[in-house]
C-alpha cells in the first residue's frame, strides 16, 4: 500500500486527533481510548488510521455489503471513533445514537470525516 | 406554541421517565437534518421516547395541556426529506424507535409493525423465523417500514407500492384518544390485517403524510416468496431513447405483466454511489460530454438504465420475460443482461428479491466532504412524448443552476414519477444557494404543466401544497378544516405537507 504525502499528513493529523480527543476526558466520560474504530477499507488513509488504532474495527466497506452485521450486532460500551466517508459517517451515527451515544467531535480529514461518538 | 415550560419538561419526565426525555444539546443535534446547510432552521426543542402506546398516549394529553408541538418520527431516516427534524424549530420530536414490535401471519403473507421496526430488523425476523416472505425495501433500509409505508415511500418489488399495501392501523389521534381503522374497528377481529376497507368510510389514507394523528401500529401486506424472479438489466444508448422505452412499458404495466414500479435512470445514479465527482473532473461547471461518456465506459452502462423483475411461479414469469423479449424487439437496445432467480438458488442479495441496502445513500459523497440530496419529484402522464419533455426542461435547468444531472423516471401502473435528484456540498455556500432557486424552479416549472410532487422535504411543503390549487386551494381548506376539528391546540407536526391548525 502507497500513501500519498498528502495522505500520510492527513493521517498524521487523525492520530494526533484520536490521541487528543481520546484524552479528553471531560467531553467523553473519563475514556482514554475509543472502544471500537470504524474505518473505511477502500480508503487508504482510513486503513492505516484502524491499522495504527489497535482497537477493535468494523470496516463500513464491508458492511455495506453484508447488511451492517458487525455494525448492529456490536454492544460494546464505550466511545467509537471513525475515519468514513460523509454517507456512510451518517449511516452509523444514526445507529450509535439510537443507542444513547452523542456525537462529540466532528472534522473534515481531507476526502473523509473524522468523528467521535460517546 | 410557545416553547416547552420547564412544567411541561417535568411531566414529560414523570410520564415516560427522565431517561427518555432528551433535551441536551447534543440530543438537539441528534433530531436535526444532517443534510441541511443550517442544521438549526429546523432543530427541535428536544425529543420524547415512549415505550408503548398507552405512553404516547399520556404524551399527547400532556402536550394539548401545555401547549407543545409534537413532530412524530418512526426512526427518523427520512434522508432527502429532513431526516427527524421538524418543519418549525422548537417542535419536540416524538421518537417512536422505541416501539419495535412484530406480529406475523405466516399463512395470511400479513404483519402488524410498530413504528419502531426497520426493514433490517424485519428482515432479520423473518429470516430468523425462516417465514417465506420478502420485504418491499426502498433504497435507504435503516428507516422505518410503517413510516416509510405512511410516507407513500417505493420499493423494488411488486409490492413496492408501499402505502397501497397498508391493511389496517392503530392510530392515538391528538386529542389522546385511541382508534384502530379498517376491521380493527371491531374488538378482537381476526380480520384487522386481511380487508382493508372496513365498514363505512376508510380512514387509513388519512394518516399518510399528514398530521391528524399518530400512528402507533400498522399493518402491512408481505409478499409470498415467488417460485421465480427473472428479467432483465437493460441499457439505452442516448438521451432520445426515454420516450419510446417508456410508450414500451407502460402497456405491459398496465396489464400487470410487469408488476414492479421499473425506474428509468441516467448514468450519474451509477457514478454518484460508486464514486466521488473529483474521480472524474475538478472543473466546478455540469459534467460535459466527455466525462460523461468516461462513466459510461468505466460501469458499462447507457445514457438510460432500468431493471425490469417479473415475479411469480416459474412458468408466469417465464412467460412474461418472453413477453419482454417481443415488447424490445428490433428496437435500439444498447445492452441486456439477463436476471434469473428461482427457488433453491442461492439468495440474489439484492433489493429485487427484499434484502435491505443502504448503497444508494452514498451519493451523498459525490461532491466530497459533507454532502447531501434533496429530491423534487413530480407526477406526469404515462406517456414517452410528455417524459422527453419533461427531461428536456429539467436538464436545461440543471444546466442553468449548474448541477450535475441526476434523474430517473419510475413507472406506475398509471402514471409516470419524474425523481429529480439534486446533489449537493452543504459546505458551498454558492451550491446550496443555486440548490434553492432551482428547487423552486423546478416547482414553477411542473406547476405550469400541471404536474404536482408527490412527497417533499420539510422546508417546501408549504410550497409544494400551494400548487394543488383547484377551487382556491378547496383540498389544503379540507384539511386545515379536518386539522382544527381533530387537532384544536394544533400540537401535532404543525406545517406537515402544509396543513397548519389556525391556532398554530
Amino acid at each position: 500500500m502507497r500513501l500519498s504525502r498528502r495522505a500520510l499528513l492527513q493521517l498524521a493529523l487523525a492520530q494526533a486527533s484520536i490521541q487528543a480527543w481520546g484524552s479528553s476526558s471531560g467531553a467523553t466520560g473519563g475514556h482514554t481510548s475509543a472502544a471500537l474504530v470504524v474505518c473505511d477499507g477502500r480508503w487508504a488513509q482510513s486503513r492505516e488510521f484502524a491499522a495504527l488504532s489497535g482497537r477493535a474495527v468494523v470496516d463500513v466497506a464491508q458492511e455495506q455489503l453484508h447488511g451492517w452485521r458487525r455494525m448492529r450486532a456490536w454492544s460494546g460500551q464505550g466511545p467509537v471513533v471513525g475515519l468514513t466517508l460523509w454517507s456512510e459517517y451518517l449511516q452509523v451515527r444514526g445507529l450509535l445514537e439510537s443507542r444513547g451515544l452523542r456525537l462529540r467531535r466532528e472534522m473534515r480529514s481531507g476526502s473523509l470525516i473524522h468523528w467521535e461518538l460517546a | 406554541m410557545i416553547a416547552p415550560t420547564a412544567a411541561a419538561w417535568r411531566d414529560f419526565r414523570a410520564a415516560i421517565g427522565p431517561e427518555w426525555v432528551l433535551t441536551s444539546e447534543e440530543d438537539r443535534g441528534t433530531y436535526s437534518d444532517h443534510f441541511a446547510a443550517d442544521e438549526s432552521r429546523h432543530r427541535p426543542a428536544g425529543a420524547l421516547a415512549p415505550a408503548d402506546t398507552g405512553q404516547v398516549r399520556e404524551i399527547v394529553r400532556i402536550a394539548n395541556r401545555h401547549r407543545v408541538a409534537l413532530w412524530p418520527i418512526s426512526r427518523g431516516k427520512n434522508f432527502g426529506y429532513g431526516g427527524p427534524a421538524p418543519v418549525v424549530a422548537g417542535t419536540v420530536v416524538l421518537d417512536l424507535s422505541r416501539m419495535k414490535r412484530i406480529t406475523v401471519d405466516a399463512d395470511n403473507g400479513t404483519v402488524l409493525l410498530e413504528p419502531g421496526v426497520g426493514f433490517f430488523d424485519l428482515y432479520d425476523h423473518l429470516q430468523a423465523n425462516h417465514i417465506p416472505l420478502w420485504l418491499s425495501v426502498p433504497g435507504n433500509s435503516w428507516g422505518s417500514v410503517a413510516g416509510n409505508a405512511l410516507d407513500r415511500g417505493v420499493g423494488y418489488t411488486s409490492y413496492g407500492d408501499h402505502a397501497a399495501r397498508i391493511c389496517g392501523l392503530e392510530v392515538v389521534l391528538p386529542d389522546g384518544d385511541l382508534v384502530r381503522t379498517g376491521m380493527g374497528a371491531m374488538s378482537g377481529s381476526p380480520t384487522w390485517q386481511l380487508y382493508r376497507n372496513g365498514f363505512g368510510p376508510g380512514w387509513d389514507s388519512m394518516f399518510c403524510q399528514s398530521n391528524f394523528g399518530i400512528v402507533t401500529a400498522l399493518g402491512l401486506w408481505l409478499m409470498p416468496e415467488p417460485e421465480a424472479v427473472m428479467g432483465y438489466d437493460y441499457e439505452f444508448d442516448r438521451p432520445e431513447d426515454l420516450g419510446w422505452v417508456i410508450d414500451t412499458l407502460m402497456p405491459l404495466r398496465r396489464e400487470g405483466i410487469i408488476q414492479q414500479s421499473p425506474s428509468i435512470g441516467n448514468w450519474l445514479r451509477s457514478a454518484a454511489v460508486m464514486t466521488t465527482r473529483q474521480q472524474w473532473t475538478h472543473d466546478k461547471g455540469p459534467l460535459d460530454e466527455k466525462v460523461i461518456t468516461a462513466i459510461r465506459e468505466r460501469f458499462k452502462i447507457g445514457w438510460w438504465g432500468v431493471q425490469i423483475r417479473c415475479y411469480g411461479r416459474q412458468e408466469i414469469a417465464e412467460a412474461s420475460v418472453r413477453v419482454l423479449d417481443r415488447a424490445f424487439a428490433g428496437k435500439p437496445v444498447l445492452a441486456r443482461k439477463p436476471a434469473h432467480w428461482v427457488r433453491g438458488d442461492p439468495p440474489e442479495g439484492s433489493p429485487f428479491t427484499g434484502v435491505p441496502i443502504t448503497f444508494p445513500l452514498a451519493n451523498a459523497n459525490w461532491h466530497g466532504g459533507r454532502g447531501g440530496h434533496i429530491g423534487y419529484s413530480p407526477v406526469l402522464p404515462p406517456r414517452g412524448d410528455l417524459a422527453l419533455d419533461q427531461f428536456h426542461r429539467t436538464r436545461a435547468l440543471y444546466e442553468k443552476y449548474g448541477l450535475d444531472y441526476h434523474a430517473s423516471f419510475a413507472l406506475g401502473e398509471r402514471s409516470v414519477v419524474n425523481v429529480n435528484q439534486l446533489l449537493y456540498n452543504k459546505d458551498d455556500p454558492d451550491m446550496m444557494s443555486r440548490v434553492d432557486a432551482m428547487f423552486r424552479a423546478l416547482v414553477a416549472d411542473a406547476t405550469e404543466h400541471r404536474y404536482g410532487e408527490y412527497r417533499t422535504h420539510i422546508e417546501y411543503m408549504d410550497l409544494v401544497a400551494a400548487t394543488y390549487d383547484f377551487n382556491d386551494h378547496a383540498l389544503l381548506r379540507l384539511n386545515e378544516r379536518v386539522k382544527v376539528a381533530l387537532d384544536p391546540n394544533g400540537i401535532l407536526a404543525p406545517g406537515k405537507s402544509g396543513i397548519w391548525s389556525r391556532r398554530t
